[in-house]
């Protein structure tokens, strides 16, 4: 925060120089007003002035300080007019303007509130021509500048090029001047916009549309890499940049990363269980972290979440993916996994004083909920009709199932099952029994799960930006609003605010402030301990009656003989009520995001410039989830801490509070701050050997904290708790409780009612960049770079290890010999480099890291350390070297354009826990362990298929390949057969293996059989070798991409976007259960198992055995469900978005007093092409593990495009 | 150079240089990690739960610690124990399934070796105490010496457990030449290429360090989960119990048994006839469910017969439910031996389940460590062998009378060796289906006259027999594996 203050303080300094520009056009710029007062002039027109042998610079500031007018003029012109004396009293404008251009050889004219002073008496330069030279009166040159918005531009300066007269653009952005014959070209300038030469040729009127130029350079032809905009065709790194118009009206996600999905080449998004979300080129860590760096206006994040909450996709320019050593490796350490590049919107300076521009869009989506007959279970008759085929009361007697055991302490029975004992104990009669079979299996919860446990999903966000700006001040502001409805009943609240501020103090001086303000809320539906999951619920556990009477639901958590003694041995009831717990809950929960960031820009000499940057971020959250005494939760846990009483008479034994509820709170804050001081020096003028140099340091922290409190015996009213004996009941504990905590012989309650954690950065780095291109054709980049923290308990000496890269590009199509007008461009680029990972704080160096740990226990005695980790100087950098070559291409006037890229990555010293003789104190150590390599080609080709007046249709495809293996790995013991089944990192096969064993059927017994590498029979887990699960391919796609078409004719454009995956394998969902009770739904393949001999012959899936130690000491069941068999393609593609825009035409814009106005309608996930033909879809599914997920239906869009006049 | 140009250039001059100056800037200690430097933070080093379980433990980034397996082994490699196959199979662990059969390579090349590793990760932590504590700051010398002594008592006795696991049992006149296990003496990560010592050079390295900190060790018990002078003087005292040096025993035994009145915290005996009477609060027996056993038996740390804590922790249930004490060990209980309500032949949650034995039901974990009753039957089998018949009957008696009615407490043997046997006898009673009873196996397998090992263990249809090299376990193929020039056990 010091160095912000100090940029701050040093600004003020500024605004007291009076003099800013070197070519200075307009007095009285605001440093520090806020946008919204820019218009804000000061109303008095009544002028007061005591000035003695003053310049006219300062008449005019003080004109407008105290009248708001501001001036027009030529430096040059008032350098003439040398100083004033004036004496002025409560004068109008007008009149004080008469005095102060009295004898002066300037003219003025007034229009608005802007007066642009011009030469007076043109003719006098008539007069001064050389009387003997016939003049030649080339009819004055007149003609009109404006924007490429059709704004008109005041001020523009117009010079001839040889004879040097000038003009200046009037209020209306005419202009008037008469040239002579000498002079053949008309240059036109601007601050900010592109210096124009136009050939005269005869021309009377001419026309001229500056385009602004910005500080940045044009959009196509620059990359951002966060430190430094540069030219593409500059750099040999591979990058590659989205522009808001192609995510912007995606709404599958307010994160803008999920939107990029197929627009980009590198990024594989991935949406299946147990997959890293967001990967570039593969992944270059085993257990550091493997998701990319997300860069904001030049600034990491501080994670992921706070981007999202912070930065609304509609405010964002565009996005540039890093994907190779030279792009990335300025970003140093951070950088192995790729970096995303952020860059906010910013307003658009503006010569004359403008309108606000404000724009609204926004969109409603609806979801839906999840299709519950994804996951193929059994409706309540076939569950009960499975439930009767297996009933085995010899494996599971009812004086066991309903009586505590050490690993069931509180037993259950099923409504079926009970039933069936009643039967098997000749309770009831089988005429009783078949009316209850049929009530139960008439009965189907699925509706009330909908309407009580779900509501359908929607995500609706609107957000209003505006824009403005003058010559030195822009201004870029949005307010955003976003509703997620999600369908498991929690709701969210967004609400962003957003600033983003330009001052251009001069040509050489230029700041920038954003900031950003989030606030979050969250409500959540509470339904706390309800056993199982929707998914799992047994079909015929009804919520409620017909008659909407919420039904206890008691048997899914105690039987009820074992309920009744636990209630009276504890006096508590332990009745269980699903649709009741939610009201007596509450809970609140809501996180405060803000975000500063400010960018200085100084040039300091010709080509040198100095840039600052400095950000702030913090995030608060605060939640807090109560539950009272009447909740489920809280009676159940006192249960396990009575003591029954001993005699009929006495009272049971309570050691938690009879009254209140469990209360807990939690804070998390973080904040991080980045400021960073760099010079960049560039030669951009010399057009054969041309330099870019850039060299800086950086300070950034980040900081976060954590605070938890639970309280139990909490009243919510008084916000009061009752005292419980921590000390006692978290080491001795309750002996003879009324019910046995699972395998324990004294209950001991977890005691730890807070809970704090704290973790702070620092990093301290260097870096330098540089760029050299000779005539446009040959590049070279070199960059460098050293990260310094105060990584803890390691060795700072050992921390010096630059991260570098270097990188050559050639412009074939600048070279004289490649003379085709087919190729735009050609560019071969290749680059190798060096990036990597460093240990986490904490985790290694040559101390022993100790953490604090207090138990009960050691009461008393100090307090308790224990080793975290061991002391290990031999530790270094996980290290990722990148080589990358590619071809950037463009043809036919950008007909069609695109890039391949080809990579090898090979990382190595890999971070991780290694194992390590046990004999030395620790079995694990964290440490090098091995190393991986990736490898991959990118492509993406843009073409403009059409190109007409009304009709147009662009199409973008990208398509990415990765391949990974495992080089060497460090394991903790040998290799087992179990570990390749659950998809280990394992030495020469991906970094996502799938294994499967050979199933080759059922015997004529119903019990699975697979082939061993050696070809003989198994049947028995413990026949299995290391050899026999075989490799079948990785999870992890190989093939992965997008193709957008964007079609458009007159106001119409239709816009789709398709994904694949492909290459990739997973197993299939298949029966799993085989054996023990039937507690839960189960899909309804079991039904098809071997039931009789012969049945082998039909199906694969093994017989169902009661027992389950006869079933696993029989039978392997793994053979089949993890069966090379039951392992499928992935590969899919989907139709993610349609959008259909409709553009209204001008007329009924302009009567709805707006510019523009379209409205677009949007379907997603509506195609889906898979190989599997089991009916998965692959991003609601896990992979390793065969599971279907909740699976989200197509949703619906409808949006809303609108900018005011 | 224009005026503006020169202030801004003095001042990007100024922030690059104030920025430069960053020593300060890195130099922060995260909260909740350290590294040691005062005498408290190594004092908080014995402060850790994992130290006084036979737990093999990971520790993770974090304070988090998983764990690997426990190590009991001993519990399995009993002869007073039987099980059957079925029970038996149901044990998570192959390992201690062989341990059962008494097989040659209990240990699959794939095992985490816990019984190994549980001792040696305990010593890391003793071992940084010893190299730091007495450089560390703001600590008195005495304190210091306290700690660095407690550090090497409790170094010192997880050699004796690991050694007597993994190293030859002793046997003074092969000693120097029978094999042990390496001694660490230095945390170090990086070490390698361990080296057994001999037996001799271990018991000699034992005794050094245990006769060396007795001094500088606080007087009383103030701590069951902390070292103190009794506790040092019991483990000496343990090892020349199971060297066979009884004289010498005793001596140390003696001196623990003096220093154990008059601390912080009671050491004393539980009267079962009592506890073992009545249900809780005031007992730990419910008459109702007898297959609970003392199911409100005070968690060990806080039980009054411990003098310092060296748990075997059974980690659950299961594992009792697959052991059953040997007919003829329960043979060895009078009816009104309150300990036999320990054991029942139906399962402990609900006593419903037969079973084919008598399994202890609770307390399920137990104290190799310092306590009380075994310092009574140690030093009353050194009496004894020092023909002191009356001082051995005294120590016997005060055990018993609280285990029994007082009535049949009563030592009535006569001769010198029948009271030898009926201690021994009184060592089954009191630690049946322990894991206590392997170091008794390894005491006596050498003892001529009073070797009472029972060599056969019927399972089934089959009969695993004992032989004597099977009384020292191989050295696991994981430790092997890092070691290749460590020399294996027969």
């Amino acid at each position: 925060m010091m160095l912000l203050s100090t940029i701050h303080s040093c600004f003020k300094k500024w605004e007291s120089f009076s003099r800013i520009s070197k070519t200075g056009k307009v007095l009285g710029i605001s440093l520090f007003i806020t946008c919204l007062n820019l218009n804000a002039y000061s109303s008095a027109q009544i002028v007061t002035l005591d000035s003695k042998e003053v310049t006219l610079q300062k008449v005019f500031k003080e004109i407008y300080r105290q009248t708001g007018y501001q001036f027009f003029y030529e430096d040059a012109l008032l350098d003439k007019a040398g100083k004033v004396n004036l004496s002025v009293k409560d004068k109008t404008i007008e009149e004080t303007l008469s005095l102060v251009f009295n004898n002066l050889p300037l003219s003025y004219s007034i229009k608005n509130k802007t007066i642009v002073v011009s030469p007076i008496k043109k003719a006098v330069s008539y007069e001064k021509k050389d009387e003997n030279k016939e003049p030649i009166l080339a009819n004055p040159i007149k003609g009109k500048i404006t924007n490429a918005a059709g704004e008109s531009m005041v001020g523009v300066n117009v010079l001839t090029s040889s004879s040097q007269k000038g003009a200046i653009s009037d209020i209306n952005g005419n202009y008037s001047l008469e040239v002579e014959a000498e002079d053949k070209v008309l240059i036109f300038s601007y601050i900010g916009y592109v210096t124009r030469s136009v050939n005269i040729d005869g021309q009377t009127n001419m026309d001229i549309i500056l385009l602004e130029e910005p500080f940045v350079l044009q959009e196509v032809s620059i990359v951002a890499t966060g430190y430094q905009r540069l030219s593409k065709e500059r750099s040999a790194g591979s990058f590659s940049m989205i522009k808001n118009d192609d995510f912007n009206v995606k709404s599958n996600s307010m994160s803008v990363i999920d939107r990029l999905e197929g627009l980009v080449p590198g990024l594989s998004v991935n949406y299946g269980r147990n997959s890293e979300k967001f990967l570039i080129r593969g992944l270059t860590s085993v257990n550091a972290s493997k998701s990319p760096l997300i860069v904001v206006d030049g600034v990491p994040i501080f994670d992921g979440s706070t981007m999202t909450s912070l930065v609304n996709p509609d405010d964002i320019e565009s996005v540039t993916l890093l994907r190779d050593a030279t792009a990335a490796s300025i970003w140093g350490a951070a950088a192995a996994n790729g970096v995303i590049v952020i860059t906010t919107k910013k307003g658009k300076t503006s010569a004359a004083p403008q309108k606000i521009q404000v724009n609204y869009n926004g969109f409603v989506s609806y979801r839906g909920v999840p299709d519950l007959d994804y996951y193929n279970l059994m409706n309540s008759n076939q569950l009960v009709q499975a439930g009767r085929d297996i009933f085995d009361a010899t494996a599971f007697p009812w004086s066991v199932v309903t009586t505590a055991a050490s690993n069931n302490s509180t037993p259950t029975v099923m409504p079926h099952e009970q039933v069936l004992y009643d039967l098997s104990r000749k309770i009831i009669g089988a005429d009783v029994a078949q009316q209850r079979f049929d009530s139960l299996g008439g009965l189907n919860n699925r509706d009330q799960l909908r309407s009580f446990l779900q509501q359908p999903s929607k995500l609706s966000n609107h957000s209003i930006n505006f824009n403005g700006g003058s010559t030195f001040h822009s201004f870029y502001g949005s307010l955003a609003y976003t509703r997620d409805e999600n369908f498991n009943k929690n709701n969210l609240d967004r609400y962003q605010l957003n600033l983003r501020q330009d001052f251009i103090f001069s040509d050489a001086i230029r700041l920038d402030i954003t900031t950003n303000i989030a606030y979050e809320k969250n409500d959540r539906f509470l339904l706390t301990d309800f056993p199982g999951t929707v998914n799992t619920l047994l079909p015929y556990a009804m919520l409620s009656d017909n008659g909407e009477n919420p039904l206890s639901m008691a048997y899914l958590t105690r039987h009820q003989p074992f309920r009744s003694i636990s209630e009276n041995q504890s006096r508590i009831n332990l009745d269980y009520v699903p649709l009741l717990e939610p009201g007596y809950t509450k809970n609140g929960s809501s996180t405060l995001s803000t975000r500063l960031n400010g960018g200085l820009t100084v040039k300091i000499l010709k080509g040198l410039t100095y840039e600052g940057r400095a950000q702030y971020q913090r995030s608060t959250l605060d939640s807090y989830d109560y539950y009272d005494q009447n909740s489920y939760r809280v009676r159940n846990e006192r249960v396990f801490f009575t003591q029954a009483p001993t005699t009929a008479t006495s009272n049971p034994t309570y050691f938690l509070p009879v009254t209140g509820g469990h209360y807990l709170t939690n804070n998390n804050t973080q904040y991080a701050w980045t400021a960073r001081n760099q010079l960049l020096y560039e030669n951009s003028k010399n057009a054969d050997h041309q330099i870019t140099l850039l060299a800086g340091t950086e300070l950034r922290a980040d900081y976060s904290s954590r605070i938890g409190t639970f309280k139990r015996g909490f009243d919510f009213q008084t916000l009061t708790y009752s005292y419980i004996d921590e000390q006692f009941l978290g080491s001795t504990g309750v002996t003879n409780p009324v019910n046995f905590l699972p395998s324990r012989t004294i209950n001991i309650l977890n005691v730890n009612q807070h809970s704090y954690s704290e973790v702070e950065r620092r990093f301290f780095s260097l870096y330098g960049n540089s760029a050299y291109t000779y005539k446009g054709k040959y590049t070279l980049n070199a960059s460098i770079r050293m990260d310094q923290s105060n990584l803890f308990g390691s060795d700072p000496a050992a921390q010096y290890k630059p991260v570098w890269s270097v990188g050559g590009a050639w412009n074939i199509s600048k070279e004289s010999f490649f003379s085709t007008s087919t190729f735009d461009l050609l560019k071969l680029r290749a680059t190798y480099g060096l990036s990597g990972n460093a240990p986490v704080p904490g985790q290694g160096g040559p101390f022993d890291i100790i953490g604090a740990r207090n138990s009960a226990i050691f009461a008393g005695l100090g307090t308790g350390y224990v080793v975290f980790t061991p002391a290990n100087d031999l530790l270094t950098w996980e290290r990722t070297k990148t080589i990358n070559m590619g071809i950037d291409f463009s043809l036919w006037n950008q007909r069609l354009s695109g890039y391949v890229d080809v990579y090898d990555k090979l990382t190595t010293d890999l971070l991780g826990f290694v194992p390590i003789d046990p004999t030395t104190g620790f079995s694990y150590a964290y440490d090098n362990l091995g190393s991986l390599k990736n490898r991959g080609i990118e492509v993406q080709l843009n073409s403009i298929n059409i190109k007409g007046k009304d009709f147009s249709w662009r199409t973008i495809f990208t398509l990415s390949m990765n391949r990974n293996e495992i080089l060497s790995l460090k394991r903790s013991s040998a290799l087992t057969f179990s570990n390749k089944i659950s998809g280990v990192q394992i030495e020469g096969y991906s970094a996502y293996p799938l294994f499967g064993y050979n199933y080759i059927g059922l015997d004529n017994a119903g019990n699975p059989l697979a082939l061993s590498a050696t070809n003989d029979t198994l049947k028995l887990a413990n026949q299995i070798k290391i050899d026999d699960p075989t490799y079948s391919g990785t999870t992890q796609p190989l093939w992965y991409g997008g193709l957008t078409n964007q079609i458009s004719y007159k106001n119409f454009s239709l816009s789709f976007l398709v994904i694949f995956n492909l290459g990739h394998q997973m197993r299939l969902d298949v029966n799993r259960f085989y054996t023990g009770r039937l507690l839960t739904n189960q899909p309804t393949y079991f039904e098809n198992r071997w039931k009789k001999e012969g049945d082998e012959l039909t199906t694969d899936i093994p017989k169902y055995i009661a027992n389950t130690s006869t079933s696993s000491t029989q039978r392997n069941t793994n053979f089949y469900t993890q069966g090379l068999s039951n392992i499928t393609s992935a590969s899919y593609a989907k139709l993610r978005d349609l959008t259909i825009n409709y553009q209204f035409g001008k007329n009924i814009a302009n009567k709805l007093s707006m510019k523009e106005l379209s409205i677009y309608g949007q379907v997603n996930n509506i195609l889906l092409w898979t190989k599997n033909q089991n009916k998965i879809d692959p991003e609601y599914y896990d992979y390793q593990l065969g599971v279907r997920l909740d699976r989200m239906p197509a949703f619906y869009t409808f949006g809303l495009r609108a900018s005011f006049k | 150079m224009k005026k503006s140009t020169i202030k801004s250039f003095a001042f990007v001059l100024y922030f690059v240089i104030s920025i430069s100056s960053c020593d300060t800037f890195l130099d922060v200690t995260p909260k909740g990690l350290d590294v040691l430097k005062t005498t408290e933070q190594y004092n908080g080093i014995f402060n850790n739960a994992n130290l006084f379980s036979y737990l093999n433990v990971r520790n993770q980034p974090g304070g988090i610690s998983s764990l690997l397996g426990s190590a009991e082994m001993p519990l399995f490699m009993g002869d007073d124990i039987f099980s059957s196959a079925g029970f038996l199979n149901a044990i998570p662990t192959i390992a201690w399934q062989n341990g059962f059969k008494w097989s040659a390579d209990p240990y699959l090349p794939t095992d985490e070796s816990n019984e190994w590793g549980a001792f040696y990760n305990q010593l890391y932590n003793y071992n940084i105490v010893v190299s730091g504590v007495m450089a560390s700051e703001a600590g008195t010398l005495e304190r210091k010496k306290e700690l660095l002594a407690e550090a090497r008592a409790c170094r010192a006795f997880n050699h004796f457990l690991v050694a007597n696991l993994f190293g030859q049992p002793y046997d003074e006149n092969t000693a120097a030449t029978d094999l042990s296990v390496p001694i660490v003496v230095n945390a170090d990560v990086n070490a390698s290429d361990f080296k057994r010592a001999s037996v001799k050079e271990m018991y000699d390295f034992i005794i050094k360090e245990l006769t060396e900190a007795i001094p500088d060790l606080q007087a009383k018990v103030y701590s069951r989960v902390r070292m103190s002078r009794p506790a040092a003087q019991y483990m000496l005292g343990m090892v020349y119990f199971q060297m066979r040096n009884y004289p010498t025993a005793l001596k140390s035994l003696n001196e623990c048994r003096a220093g154990l009145s008059g601390g912080a915290i009671p050491v004393q005996l539980y009267n079962y006839n009592t506890t073992m009477t009545s249900a809780a609060p005031t007992g730990w027996f419910t008459a109702s469910q007898p297959w609970r056993g003392a199911s409100g038996y005070p968690l060990l740390y806080n039980s009054d017969e411990n003098i310092f804590l060296r748990q075997l922790s059974v980690s659950s249930t299961v594992n009792r439910n697959c052991l059953f004490l040997k007919p003829n060990i329960l043979a060895l209980f009078a009816t009104t031996d309150h300990r036999r309500k320990l054991f029942f032949d139906k399962n402990a949650a609900n006593g419903t389940i037969a079973l084919p034995g008598f399994m202890r039901n609770s307390p399920t974990s137990v104290n190799l460590g310092p306590n009380l009753p075994n310092l009574m039957l140690m030093t009353a089998e050194c009496k004894a062998r020092g023909n002191d018949l009356t001082g051995a009957k005294t120590d016997l008696e005060e055990l018993r009378k609280n285990r029994m009615p007082v009535a049949n407490a009563t030592v009535t043997v006569t001769t010198q060796d029948d009271l030898i046997r009926f201690i021994l006898d009184e060592r089954h009673r009191e630690y049946a289906s322990t894991g206590m009873r392997w170091f008794d196996m390894r005491r006596l397998v050498k003892d001529a006259k009073f070797n009472n090992l029972d060599r056969t263990k019927k399972f089934d249809s089959e009969t695993f027999t004992l032989t004597d090299s099977r009384l020292t376990l191989k050295i696991p193929p994981q430790i092997l594996q890092y070691n290749p020039n460590m020399v294996d056990n027969p």
